[in-house]
Order: structure tokens, then C-alpha cells, then sequence
């Protein structure tokens, strides 16, 4: 179980802006859980915190224990911006994740190079930046990590490529591996969660089951707009003050 | 240990063959510009220039390799801050793996010294060779090592604390590259000052021709505070700025 309570951040260069203002969350093993929010609402920052790469206040704990370097191997991390060696192969990242991560899967990792078709013993800088990403997700996947955070990591994908993922994912995802995915993709990923947690402003505004939803009849979507307060008419509106004032 | 080797493995896999391509490289232009030198001197006129007059320019190339060399070393994948995404969830800590940087920094150049002492130690032979006995004589090598600050300070005779002084300054600037890219990584923007001013003091010790045992010293203790600098800032974690990265 992964715990998050009264979780707080603030970016003193930023003049002092509260990036975290008071989020909790638990987590249970096996969901899929959706991190939904406008940029500059907070997401990344809220992953990493539970990863300890920022300074916050707060509690995250794993099972009841404080994520330090003892049980840091059951996370596991995919961003857009890449945390892997560039100058390396994929198959160098392999020898080097299975001295550190004793849960490695080589299967899956092996499975997944050859359905994306990634190359093995080419560096990872030549790749494209699809492909990058399609790494970086097969890196976090094979870890043996029970929690998996993506930080929008199809950024840059196609739509037929995102979609093989989430089929990819569904398929091979143990019962004990959970996945928290910040995204703005919505609509996508709409079947792929269990649960949506909506952020604002570095609040947790939202935290419902996609389940929920269903049997309400109710899209993400509309569930968001609602949680946001989305005026539908906000653009038509601003149109209609953009051409008064142009008319002489 | 594994686990420690695999990260030395991992920096060496990363730069090794373009480090051993740049001395290489330095190498063959060194003996170049050795050659051509050569080929300007009047043969009929003797007496013949001394192995150590035809270095013109080879300690600025030197020096030019070492920069390039250092660029690489602090130029490579782990200064991107994502990268500490990665080195921090090892089974290691990010610090360890900042020494096992600085190890590996330290044996390349060391291993830069020794190929540059190689190249000066062939060019000597070669001349020693090409001009044949009547001009040369088994001190002809040990002469211009004598003789040439440049020659003198890459491989210094009996000269025990240039010797220690050579080994401190490197493994000093080795260290603060590694502590530089640990800097950047973190979100510094000033990584570079500490490895600008130790290679400042490479180039003045090798090529001005520092003679005295003091100098020496002097050398050495200036190295070791840079180093313990960094040293500070690596104890202390460099968090804040990590926090605003």
C-alpha cells in the first residue's frame, strides 16, 4: 500500500508557489491509477516526491515504511524527459538494471524490445523519440517494481502506438503491480485506469473509480469538466469580446 | 562489488573509446608536427638541433587534448538531470557513484599522462635513430627529459615529489570533474570553475617549468583544497539546488 498524507511543496525559487498544498492518497497494490491536472497542477511534482527526488513535508510510505534506499526498488520511474544513459544500448541498460534491481524481469523486457522492434545493441540517443519513450516504459515495466509511475511518458507517440501500450500493459500486468500515469490524455486512457485522481493548483480536487463512472453513466471527461467547473461557453465568449473590440 | 563495478563499467562504456581515440589521435599529431619540425632542420649544417629543440607547439597541443579530454569526461550522459532519476534508485547512493566518476576520471588521466609520456618518449628514440650515431649517444633520450621543462615534468628522472605532485594534481581535477557533473546534474549552473582552475594549474606545471621541490608542494597543497571543496559540497548533498532544479 502507498500512502500519502498532507503532502506539501514549495519552490522557493519560485516565489515561494506552493506546487503541493496539502495532498493525500493511498494507493492499494494492482490499481491503475490516472493522475489528471492542467500544467503547473502539480503532477510531476507529486511523483516526485514519492520518489524522494524532492524535499517536501509530509508522509509517503510503502507498506507502512518510509521510502529510502531499502525499498526505493519498488518503485519504478518512466518520464518524457528520459532517465536513461543515451550513449548506451538497450541491452547495456539491461546489464546494468539487473546488478541493481534484484526483481528484474529479462523476460519482459526481452518480450517488449522485440514488439516494439527496438533495436538491442544500438545507443539509445539514436533512437527516435517514439522509440525513446517506448524504452524508457519497458525499462520501468522490467524493474520487478510493484509501483510503477509514468510521468506522460507517450509523449511524442503516435495514437496507434499509445494504444498498442495501454493493450500491451493491460495484458501483462500482475495483480500486485500498480500504475500511477499522469497524463492529459483522457479520452485514451479513460479504459485503461481504475481510478482517477484529479489535481488543481496543487490540490487533490477529484479521486473517483472509473467503475463509478460507469455505472452513473458518466465519461472522465465529463467527471473532470465538472470537477474543474469547465465553462463550456468560455471560448465563444472570448471570441465575442476579441471581435467587439476589433470593430471600429 | 558487482554492483560498484557496474557503475565504473557503466562511465567507461559511456567515453572510454572516444577518450582512447582523442590520445590517439593526439599521439599521431604530435609525432606530425615532430616529423615536420624535423624536416625544416638543415642536415648539412650541423650541429644538429637537440630532440627537445623540435618541440615547438607540442605542449600547446597537449594541453589542447587534455581540455578536450576533460570536456568529454564532464560531457557525458550523467549530467542530464534525469539521469538522477535513475542513479538515485540504485542500490547505491547517487554520492557513491559520484567517486566511482572520479575514479574512473582519475585512470584517464593517468592513463593521459603515461600515453603523453609514451609520445614524447617515442619522439625521442625516433630522433635519437634518424640522426644517427654520430650525433647521438645513450644520453641523448635522458638529455632532453634533463632539459625540456615539458619532457621534465611528464616524466621527471628521480624527481619523487614531481612524481606525487603530477599524481595529486590529476586525481584532483579527475575528482572535480566527477563533482562537477554531480553539480549540474543537481541544477548548478557554476560546475565549471573548480575544473577551469586546475586545468589552469595542469598547464602551468607541466609546461612553465616549476622547478623547485617547494613549488612542488605548493602544487599539491593547492590541489588538494580544490579537491576537498568539492569534497564539502559533495558531503553536503548540494540539496538546495537539487530542489529548484
Amino acid at each position: 500500500m502507498l500512502e500519502i498524507k498532507n503532502l506539501e511543496k514549495t519552490y522557493h525559487a519560485i516565489r515561494y508557489q506552493k506546487a503541493l498544498d496539502g495532498v493525500s492518497l493511498t494507493v492499494a497494490p494492482g490499481e491503475i491509477v490516472g493522475l489528471f491536472g492542467e500544467n503547473g497542477a502539480g503532477k510531476t511534482t507529486f511523483l516526485k516526491c514519492i520518489l524522494q527526488l524532492l524535499q517536501y513535508t509530509g508522509s509517503v510510505t510503502l507498506d507502512g515504511v518510509p521510502i529510502t534506499h531499502a525499498n526505493i526498488e519498488r518503485l519504478s520511474f518512466a518520464t518524457c524527459e528520459h532517465s536513461f544513459f543515451p550513449n548506451l544500448t538497450a541491452q547495456s541498460h539491461r546489464d546494468f538494471y539487473k546488478m541493481h534491481f534484484p526483481r528484474w524481469r529479462e523476460k519482459r523486457f526481452q518480450a517488449l524490445l522485440e514488439f516494439f522492434e527496438l533495436p538491442g545493441n544500438k545507443a539509445l540517443r539514436h533512437f527516435s523519440t517514439g522509440q525513446k519513450n517506448q524504452f524508457e516504459v519497458i525499462l520501468a515495466l522490467s524493474q520487478g517494481a510493484d509501483y510503477i509511475l509514468m510521468d506522460e511518458p507517450f509523449a511524442g507517440n503516435d495514437v496507434f502506438n499509445r494504444e498498442d501500450f495501454y493493450k500491451v500493459l493491460l495484458g501483462i500486468l500482475e495483480p500486485n503491480e500498480t500504475i500511477i500515469l499522469s497524463t492529459h490524455l483522457l479520452e485514451e486512457v479513460e479504459h485503461f485506469v481504475s481510478r482517477a485522481a484529479l489535481l488543481r493548483q496543487g490540490k487533490l480536487v477529484g479521486d473517483v473509480c472509473t467503475l463509478d463512472l460507469e455505472e452513473q453513466g458518466r465519461s472522465l471527461l465529463d467527471y473532470v469538466k465538472e470537477t474543474y467547473r469547465y465553462e463550456p461557453d468560455r471560448v465563444s465568449r472570448a471570441l465575442e469580446r476579441l471581435t467587439e473590440e476589433e470593430e471600429p | 562489488m558487482n554492483k560498484h563495478l557496474s557503475v565504473l563499467a557503466l562511465y567507461a562504456r559511456n567515453s572510454f573509446l572516444r577518450l582512447l581515440s582523442l590520445m590517439a589521435a593526439m599521439g599521431i599529431l604530435e609525432a606530425v608536427l615532430y616529423v615536420l619540425h624535423w624536416n625544416r632542420v638543415d642536415r648539412e649544417q650541423p650541429p644538429l638541433p637537440a630532440a627537445e629543440d623540435l618541440l615547438q607547439g607540442i605542449p600547446l597541443m597537449s594541453a589542447a587534448a587534455l581540455l578536450l579530454l576533460l570536456f568529454l569526461l564532464c560531457r557525458s550522459d550523467e549530467e542530464a538531470p534525469a539521469i538522477a532519476y535513475t542513479l538515485r534508485r540504485l542500490r547505491i547512493p547517487e554520492e557513491t557513484t559520484v567517486l566511482w566518476k572520479a575514479v574512473y576520471n582519475g585512470l584517464c588521466l593517468l592513463l593521459f599522462w603515461a600515453v603523453q609520456a609514451g609520445a614524447a618518449m617515442g619522439l625521442c628514440l625516433w630522433y635519437a635513430s634518424v640522426i644517427g650515431p654520430d650525433y647521438s649517444s645513450p644520453q641523448t633520450v635522458f638529455l632532453a627529459f634533463y632539459r625540456s621543462h615539458f619532457f621534465h615534468n611528464l616524466l621527471p628522472l628521480d624527481n619523487w615529489t614531481r612524481y606525487l605532485r603530477n599524481l595529486v594534481l590529476l586525481l584532483s581535477l579527475g575528482f572535480c570533474a566527477a563533482v562537477r557533473t554531480y553539480k549540474l546534474r543537481r541544477g548548478s549552473r557554476y560546475g565549471w570553475g573548480m575544473v577551469t582552475f586546475l586545468s589552469g594549474v595542469v598547464y602551468a606545471s607541466f609546461s612553465a617549468g616549476i622547478s623547485s621541490c617547494f613549488m612542488d608542494i605548493v602544487v599539491i597543497a593547492v590541489s588538494l583544497i580544490a579537491a576537498a571543496a568539492d569534497a564539502a559540497c559533495l558531503r553536503r548533498g548540494w540539496r538546495g539546488e537539487l530542489d529548484e532544479a
